[in-house]
């Protein structure tokens, strides 16, 4: 049986730390420097499932928006699931991650999604409200809390979605 | 090397994208027809004829058959090189036209970086302010306690004397 391959994007704000959790999760790196991404770039990786099968991600990581525009829309195509990114120290890149999730919904249907509660590392100038994040969980959302500076959580993550999407 | 219909032909000229680099026709099953232009110049390793594309480019898997054109801006799927990425639909096919924008890319990156940092820069000011206002409003709470009680004080000393004195 051939390697499944399934097209993921990790759409969000800007500076909430997309890039940076896919080099961490694809190449082990991690730099403190802001990098505005324009357009999408492409990466992939090959994933082991715990059942022992493997899956190719084709990672699309689309430039930061707070809203889904025409462009944005058009990388979307063909998405199996994404991962929705939000920087826990800025509040504003939460409700731009719930007018993306309604977007893409509307475009696309229901698509498998995890959010990812971004820069864990920086609890002291934590923003999130837990309880915002419990009504979530309630209603079946996926909500990981992740640092790409520390690693912690990227690969579950990028699992999560696997595992949502199998 | 394939020859290219002279409607794709006409498609390209048509439009104000700079140089092509790279042109690639699909059949109805996304297998690999032919390919014309310098691969390297995207860093394109290889490309084999007769075999499924979206094993060899993995960033097609979602985006065929296309029914209708599809452009995709800033792609990168190798590291430092750009493309505008045409996707058109053409008698069952599929042509996949590749446009260097690396030069566009740079240009379209810094002032993006710009823009994105001057945002970040407002929004920390906001928060310091934030924060600069908090303090203040528990300075003043603590200086009220601290003038109550020194009133308190004072009027409770003022009755002890009296008591003393008369």
């Amino acid at each position: 049986m051939g390697i499944l391959q399934k097209k993921i994007c990790m759409i969000g704000d800007f500076s909430v730390g997309k890039t940076s959790l896919v080099a961490k999760f694809v190449r082990q790196t991690f730099s403190d420097k802001y990098l505005t991404t324009v357009g999408v770039k492409i990466d992939t990786k090959l994933l082991t499932l715990p059942n022992g099968n493997q899956m190719k991600f084709i990672l699309w990581d689309i430039a930061g928006s707070e809203s889904l525009t025409t462009t944005t829309a058009s990388y979307l195509r063909g998405v199996a699931g994404f991962l929705l990114v939000v920087d826990g120290t800025r509040l504003p890149t939460w409700n731009s991650a719930l007018n993306l999730r309604e977007a893409v919904e509307k475009q696309l249907g229901n698509k498998p999604f995890v959010i990812l509660l971004n820069k864990a590392d920086l609890q002291d100038q934590w923003e999130m409200d837990e309880q915002v994040i419990e009504e979530k969980t309630k209603q079946g959302w996926k909500l990981l809390t992740t640092s790409a500076k520390s690693g912690m959580n990227v690969e579950e993550a990028f699992l999560e979605l696997a595992l949502l999407m199998t | 090397m394939t020859d290219f219909p002279i409607n794709i032909a006409k498609y390209i000229s048509s439009i104000k994208e700079s140089g092509i680099v790279i042109c690639l026709h699909i059949d109805e099953y996304d297998t690999l027809v032919g390919w014309e232009g310098d691969l390297g110049y995207l860093g394109i390793s290889d490309l084999i004829i007769n075999q499924p594309i979206t094993n060899q480019l993995g960033f097609l898997e979602g985006m065929l058959p296309a029914t209708d054109t599809i452009v995709l801006r800033f792609v990168s799927f190798a590291e430092g090189y750009y493309t505008h990425v045409h996707i058109v639909s053409y008698n069952n096919n599929t042509y996949v036209l590749l446009f260097d924008a690396t030069f566009e890319y740079e240009q379209q990156q810094k002032m993006q970086q710009q823009i994105n940092d001057l945002k970040l820069l407002t929004l920390y000011k906001d928060q310091l302010l934030r924060a600069l206002e908090e303090k203040n409003t528990s300075i003043k709470q603590v200086d009220k306690f601290k003038n109550q009680f020194i009133i308190k004080k004072l009027q409770s000393l003022a009755t002890a004397c009296k008591k003393r004195f008369y």
